[in-house]
């Protein structure tokens, strides 16, 4: 029976097996986000960083590295989330095997994910005070030791909020790629809710999907406070 | 004896290709070691410009900048970095890293220069006695005043035993009362490790408390320099002149504040 026929709320469609394929989707959807966000940020730091570095205002300004990086950014950035899943469905079989479950899903994510990472992470440290940068240039510091030492340093709390923003993100782009069967809560909620009419699954599993959003962004500014020694506590 | 700092015809172009704008027009200029050197002048005169081109933060169109025998623009990346490690700066923001505690703010320098943590602790302690913030050592930027985060930068700066201090506005942020205590630390700075300072101001009050010799700096061009007392008792030219009196006068009568 379905939510909108009945009137009312049918707890008897979820049945054992009902509740243990949810709690497969939450953990296939937190696996996808966890490995797809950290992954992002092994392409997408770096990326970022030399971004801000090699920008017109970096320390070590580059036309050439940051017209390229940029480039390659900028279009990866303008397709749209559904479309490169598709299109990279080829690559995803070679490196994973196949092209659904979570596993795959992966692959789309990260390559989504990287660029839109490298753009929070160049704008972070973009933020960081000019000053504090060239009293380490007086100093005689190198730009590697101005990069891990003062760069990512003062740009710790605004690092962590776009970690924070990046899971929010992901997870959404993870619901997506339910509907090529791409594993997880999204995936879920697209066959019961889209094909089978089946309201109180999707109504579920978009409550859960809502409340782990909640939680990420709970955690995450609560660490970013935590960690800043900006403000006087 | 030779200068510690020697100018010769330095001139600065800003933005040489699209919009030109000369912020120095050869410049000469001599300081021996040991002096308290004061450059004053209005705001966008160039005295920033002037003293970044000190350690090369900025580097000049045309003109020799030579610093402890050195020339500076002929040195390589590595040498020149070198060659900053004893041509300290402080700022008129302060310029702390604000994520770090002041402890890890004095180390930095030294982690710089990689000195061994216990000895690079070592001398942090010493440093934030001769400014005296021996209880701060744990705090952050953030929880302390002006005045004690501008000791904490002078800390810093003098952590790897440099022979040169370059002072940008670096009592700008502070009242009155403030500015003259971290004057007086600079002073005995001077006087303890025969550190040449260099400092940019404003307020022709600060010249006078505690600078050896001043250059005015007017319009991209030092147009007087010498002793301070040569300046204050008989300015030659038109800018000094009305510099020195306008100054004076504003002194006077508004308690020491300048503009
Ligand atoms: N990065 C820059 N690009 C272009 N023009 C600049 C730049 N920095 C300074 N200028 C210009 O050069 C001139 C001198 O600037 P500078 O900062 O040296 O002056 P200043 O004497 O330190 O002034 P203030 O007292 O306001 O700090 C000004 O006309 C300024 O606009
Ligand atoms: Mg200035």
């Amino acid at each position: 029976m379905s939510l909108f026929l009945s009137g009312g709320f049918d707890w008897a469609e979820f049945t054992p097996q009902v509740r243990e394929m949810i709690v497969r989707g939450i953990w296939e959807t937190l696996y996808m986000t966890l490995v797809s966000t950290f992954m992002g940020y092994v392409l997408g730091l770096p990326l970022g960083i030399v971004l801000a570095v090699t920008g017109e205002k970096g320390i070590a300004p580059n036309k050439a590295v940051y017209g390229v990086l940029d480039f390659i950014v900028n279009i990866t950035r303008s397709v749209p989330f559904l479309i490169l899943l598709i299109v990279v469905s080829p690559l995803t079989k070679l490196i994973v095997g196949k092209s659904y479950g979570s596993s795959a899903t992966i692959v789309p994510l990260v390559i989504a994910a990287a660029p839109f990472i490298a753009r929070m992470v160049e704008s972070s440290v973009q933020e960081v005070d000019k000053g504090v940068i060239e009293a380490a240039q007086s100093m005689g510091a190198d730009n590697f030791t101005i990069i891990t030492k003062v760069l990512i340093v003062e740009a710790k709390t605004s690092l962590i909020v776009g970690v924070t923003i990046a899971l929010g993100t992901i997870l959404g782009y993870s619901a997506m790629a339910g509907i090529v069967g791409g594993g997880g809560l999204g995936d879920i909620a697209i066959r019961y809710g889209y094909y089978r009419y089946d309201m109180e699954i999707m109504v579920v599993t978009i409550i859960i999907l809502i409340l782990l959003v909640q939680i990420m962004q709970y955690l995450g500014m609560a660490l970013s406070k935590l960690t800043d020694k900006r403000k006087i506590k | 004896m030779e200068p510690i700092i020697k100018i010769q015809s330095l001139t600065k172009i800003y933005n040489e290709k699209t919009n030109p704008v000369k912020a120095l027009d050869n410049i000469d200029l001599e300081i021996q070691k040991g002096d308290i050197y004061g450059i004053i002048g209005m705001s966008g005169a160039g005295k920033s410009t002037l003293v970044r081109c000190f350690n090369l933060l900025e580097r000049p169109t045309s003109g020799i900048v030579t610093v402890r025998g050195q020339d500076l623009q002929s040195l390589t990346p590595r040498e020149l970095r070198r060659a900053r490690t004893h041509i300290s700066m402080i700022f008129q923001h302060f310029n702390l890293l604000m994520q770090k505690n002041v402890e890890e703010n004095i180390c930095f320098p030294l982690y710089i220069n990689k000195v061994k943590k216990p000895e690079a602790h070592a001398r942090c302690k010493e440093l934030l006695e001769i400014v005296g913030l021996s209880d701060k050592a744990k705090a952050y930027p953030s929880q302390l005043s002006g005045g004690q985060r501008q000791r904490v930068a002078i800390a810093r700066a003098l952590a790897t035993n440099p022979e040169i201090l370059l002072c940008d506005e670096a009592t700008s942020a502070l009242d009155p009362q403030t500015t003259s205590q971290i004057l007086d630390l600079l002073r005995e700075i001077n006087a303890k490790f025969g550190i040449t300072i260099v400092i940019i101001t404003h307020e022709m009050a600060v010249v006078r408390e505690i600078c050896s010799h001043v250059a005015i700096v007017d319009g991209g061009r030092i147009v007087e320099k010498g002793t301070v007392d040569e300046i204050f008792e008989s300015p030659k030219t038109e800018e000094a002149k009305r510099f020195v009196l306008y100054r004076e006068r504003k002194v006077t009568f508004e308690g020491g504040q300048g503009i």
